[in-house]
Parts: C-alpha cells; structure tokens; sequence
C-alpha cells in the first residue's frame, strides 16, 4: 500500500487499493494488468490467457518463482507496485527428441 | 610343561568371570603385552596357577591373531584337553578330577534345556579354546616330545588317535552322542598306563598340525564374519590397555549382561570369545561397527520395497478413475498434482514439469525434517534456468534475483552445500549441480550429453547471487566445471526425468549414483507413491 502511495498508478482516478502488474511470458514479451489489491490473480490469469490465446492449463504463473494459486490476491502475495509475474509454459520431458 | 598345567586348573574359573565383577575390573597391571607374552615364553609368566593377576588379562589374550579360527572348531572337544593334560604330566589327582567332569558333563550334556547344563557346557568349550590357544603357541615345543614319542609309538596307539579325531570332527557338526563314545575311549585307554597316555598325547600333537590347519580352512571358507572379526579385534586389542585406564569398572557388567544371552545362542565358543572381547573394548568398538554401517543402511534406504497396500495406492491413482481428481495438494508451492498428471509416472510416460517440482519440494522437506542424515540443499524448480537465461543476452539474473531471498526461503541460498537445477531442454530433462561442497559445477545428462553453456551460466550465476546475497566477491575460476560422464545411463526414450530427479535424490543423501536403467519402474512407483503421500524418504 505504502509503495503505491509514493507511485501512484499512470491511470488518473487511481484507486488507492489498485497496483499494476507486468506479466512477462517466456520469451520476455510483457503484458501489463492493473488489478486491485484484495482481487483474486484468477481474473488476471484468464485475461491474460485469453489475450495471448492461451490454454490456461498450459500456463505457469510464478511470482519470484514461486506458483501463483488463482484464489490467490497480490495483497496476500505481498505484491507491490511494478512487479512481475512470470508466466511459464508447462514442460515435459522424456528424453529423445530435436535438441 | 607345569605352566600349562596351571592354566588349565585355573582354567576352571574362565567360565564364570563373566558372569562376575572380577572379569573387567582389571588390575593396573593386566597388561595386553604380558598377556600375550606366552608366545614366546610361557612358564616364565603363568607359573602359578592362582595367581593374583585376573581372569581379566588372560582374557584379553583369547582372541589372539595366532590361528583364531581353529579354536572356534575344536573347542568342544574334550578329547583334546584330557590328553593335552596328561602331556603336562598331571598329578593323578588333577587328572582324575578332569575325567570326572567329562564323563559329568556328558551325562547331562544332552538335556540342554537346564541352564546349569548350558553354562558347564560353556565352560567347558571356553577352557578347550583357551587350552588350544596354547597349544598354537608351543607347537615348537611339543615337537621335541613327539620325536621322542614317536620312536616308541605302535600302530594301535595310532588308531586311537585317529579315531579320537573323528570324534573330534563328529562333535564340530554333529551331537553328543558320538563323541561320548569316543572320549570314553579315550579315557579307557588313558586309564590304561601312563606311557600309552603319553604316547597318545605325543601323537595326537603331531596329528594336530594338519587338522588345525584343515578347520582352519573349512571355517575361513563358512565364515568371513569371523576373520573380519578378529581382525578388528587385533586392532582393538592395541587400544585396549589405554581404554581400559579411560573406563575402569563402569560398563562391563551391564555389557557383560547384554551379551550374555548371545552366549547361549551361539555354539560356536569362539564365536562367545569374540563378543567377551568386544565387550571389553567396550563401546568404542561397537560405535565404530554401527558407523561402518550407516552406508549401506542410507543405501538400502534408497531402494525399500513398496509394501502391498502401497503398491495398490499407486495403481488406483494411475487408474483412468482417478484421473480428474486431485490426488496431493502440496499447500507450500501450490502445486496440485491430479491423476492426469500423476500418470507421467507410469513406466514409459515422459516426466512433467509438475511432478517434478513437487518431487524436489518433497525432497527438501526430507532434509529439513532430518538435516543430519541429508545435505543441506537448494532445489531450484524446473522454470529457474530457463528465466535465467531468458531475455536478449542470455542470461538475466535480475529475474531471478529474489527467488531466494532468505525470506522467501527460509534459509541462505549461500549456505547449502549443494544447489540443484532442473534443465529442460525442449523435450528432455538434465540436472546441474552447484557444488558448493566439492567447489564444482556439475552437468548430469542420463544421455551423456555435453553442455558447456550451462555450466558457464551456473558459474556466472552463483558469483551474482553471492555478490548480491552477501555482497562478497566470489572467485570460482578455481571451480571444477564438470561434465559427469560416469553416471546411470538412459537406455530408452522416456526416463530422462526419473533419472534426473534421483541424481538429485541420491546426491543430496551424498551418496554415490548406485542405480541403472533397471530400477527405473520401482522408482517410478516409488515416485508416485512418495508424491501421494506427499513425504519422500
């Protein structure tokens, strides 16, 4: 909260309770979402997904690198300001394959 | 000659020390050194034989490295003993009393369910296996007598003689029975004339010689236990002196104690001599056999069996039934593992991402639950590398920089001795150590494949994350950058994550990697079941 105070959002009528956030995926394209603080990062997540045309399933969403539950708010995470949410494309592995 | 006599009449109260105080309340002057001394001169040190030294120091000179092993045959032998006495040239009187307790000990040694019994019998084998210790040490001497002997020995001594080594060889495997018979044969002909007994007695010693060497074989072939035993004992003896001085009278009794049941248990009389003797060395040697031990425990830790109920777990959580559910919840990473994706683990699926992480997180609250049994580790998650090495250059360590803050991790990333990366390569999976430990980079492919890169990253990596942790600077050009080539190798084309997150598994326990191809489906199953649990072992 403190943190948005002292940077308060580009909107105009900022909210004081909103934050923004990047979202940068794999290949360092970054998306940018202002949300609310007390808002589940579900919302984020599916808005995201469906601007990259994504399948949700497919997509890791880490915050430090630790995994982002949908039920989840940035307030619970202790986001601030500015931060970035990795957004992870699910891997597997077996071991032939073009390398 | 009389020395020997006098062993054996104080021969009589080896049995019982250990049953009573005196055994290991050692007088200063039991020293191992005097103790083995009758090797080379005998009568000078046992002359008398109530002699004040205790039964403490003579016991010390059981195991000795001479020949351990053909005592532990021939102990029980009676046959032995009584013309071995009758070389001494015995007064009538000790060797009547010697008879006497064959034929008794005889008579009652078949019902062995009287404890009386049990311990007479012990007795017995203990003071045979003393007697027989002696005898290895004077071989020299007792070869004058049999030349001697021998110029006046006939044929039907000689029979005697051999028969009673039957009899001998009969006891080591067999009943009472048969060498009842033979040691009254012998006692008749003992009672027979002096001369013949000492005839007897010549021969028998010169018979000795091969026979003891022939148990000795038959008993290193059956038993390697044994010989390691005695060796470790030759060690300890050396110690013995100065661990006694350490601890006078504290632990003998209540060791004595908790062997004692083992006395019973084994027949071997040597076998008894030995646990005597670790006894009085005393813990120490005991810690050190445990702590030999720990290897293969840690290692067999690492291979237990699913039982049965496990085993039925897993396959109903591969069932198609369960592949909508939410099998395991890991609540610290939020992972939610459901039977979808739990199936990756049936033998031939190609591993996922999410197993995985889970698996590493599983493996790092084992070494939290039990930190002294497991290295103090780092394991990244699968997505790490590839952020690091995201952005235009290829490396980008602020993206990382607050993964492992300490508050995010509970503890410093900088003091973990080992630090795990999960590599994924398109469709494959590597693992790369930090080795703080060892001050090397390591690059393990289950494919023996080579990446330089990796290995260049990790280094530039570790330098940032210390300098900006701790703000030291770190040199790590010393640092092995080491591509691990002799390692389980993959033979197929769907076990590259199995075998990745093992060489994190059996890395952190620090052991060796002691496992192949073969062992791919167990831990698989192993994996599942550790991941339902949502505890690994």
């Amino acid at each position: 909260m403190s943190a948005e105070e002292k940077k308060p959002p580009v909107g105009d009528q900022a909210q004081s309770n909103q934050i923004n956030l990047k979202v940068k995926s794999q290949e360092g394209n970054e998306v940018f979402f202002r949300i609310k603080n007390n808002t589940q990062l579900k919302k984020l997540m599916t808005a995201y997904c469906e601007r990259q045309s994504l399948d949700a399933k497919a997509i890791v969403f880490l915050f430090d690198g630790h995994r982002i539950k949908a039920e989840q708010t940035p307030e619970q995470l202790g986001m601030e300001d500015g931060d970035e949410i990795d957004a992870m494309l699910h891997q597997t592995g077996g071991g032939f394959g073009e390398m | 000659m009389g020395a020997l006599t006098s062993n054996h009449r104080s021969g009589d109260g080896y049995l019982f020390f250990p049953f009573n105080s005196k055994f290991f309340s050692t007088s200063p002057n039991s020293d191992t050194h005097i103790a083995k001394k009758p090797k080379t001169s005998p009568s000078s040190m046992q002359s008398s034989p109530e002699h004040s030294r205790s039964a403490a120091s003579r016991v010390y000179r059981y195991p000795d490295p001479v020949n351990p092993i053909p005592r532990a045959v021939h102990a029980p032998c009676r046959v032995s003993r009584f013309s071995f006495c009758s070389s001494l040239s015995l007064s009538r009187e000790s060797r009547v009393e010697k008879n006497e307790e064959v034929i008794d000990v005889d008579e009652v040694g078949n019902s062995l369910s009287a404890e009386y019994d049990k311990v007479k019998k012990l007795k017995e084998s203990a003071i045979e296996s003393f007697r027989y210790l002696k005898k290895d040490e004077e071989v020299i001497d007792v070869d004058g007598v049999v030349d001697r002997g021998y110029v006046s020995g006939n044929s039907s001594v000689e029979e005697v003689v051999e028969v009673v080594y039957d009899g001998r060889e009969w006891r080591s495997q067999e009943e009472n029975g048969k060498v009842v018979v033979v040691e009254h044969r012998s006692d008749l002909t003992n009672t027979n004339s002096m001369e013949k007994r000492i005839e007897l007695l010549s021969l028998d010693r010169k018979w000795d010689g091969p026979v003891h060497k022939k148990l000795l074989e038959d008993a290193g072939r059956h038993d390697r236990i044994l010989k390691s035993l005695s060796s470790n004992i030759e060690i300890n003896e050396k110690n013995l002196a100065a661990f006694q001085l350490l601890h006078p009278a504290k632990k003998p009794q209540n060791e004595v104690k908790f062997r004692y049941p083992s006395w019973f248990s084994m027949e071997d009389c040597y076998m008894s001599l030995i646990c005597i003797t670790i006894c009085a060395a005393g813990c120490d040697y005991i810690d050190a056999l445990e702590s030999r031990d720990v290897l293969p425990d840690v290692l067999r830790e690492a291979f237990v069996p699913l039982t049965k109920e496990e085993k039925a777990e897993v396959s109903l959580a591969f069932s198609d039934s369960s592949r909508r559910k939410v099998l395991a919840t890991h609540e610290d990473s939020n992972i939610e593992i459901t039977g979808e994706l739990l199936k990756c683990l049936r033998p031939g699926a190609w591993l996922n991402d999410e197993v995985i992480n889970v698996y590493l997180e599983l493996l790092k609250e084992r070494e939290k639950r039990e930190p002294k049994k497991f290295l103090k580790c780092h394991f990244f998650n699968t997505f790490f590398y590839k952020k690091l090495i995201g952005g235009r250059n290829g490396y980008d360590f602020r993206s990382v920089k607050r993964w492992t803050s300490q508050r995010k991790l509970g503890y410093c990333l900088l003091e973990c001795d080992k630090i795990f990366v999960p590599i994924h390569k398109e469709t494959h999976w590597c693992l790369a150590v930090i080795n703080k430990k060892d001050e090397k980079f390591q690059y393990l492919d289950s494919l023996k494949g080579i990446d330089t890169q990796v290995l260049k990253v990790l280094a530039r990596y570790f330098v940032d994350e210390v300098k900006d942790k701790s703000g030291k600077d770190i040199d790590v050009r010393s640092w092995k950058q080491e591509n691990v080539v002799d390692l389980p190798e993959q033979k197929n084309g769907s076990d590259c994550g199995m075998f990745m997150i093992k060489y994190a598994d059996f890395y952190s326990r620090d052991l060796g990697l002691h496992f192949k191809q073969e062992d791919m489906p167990y831990f698989r199953q192993r994996t599942a079941k550790e991941i339902l649990r949502l505890k690994a072992e």
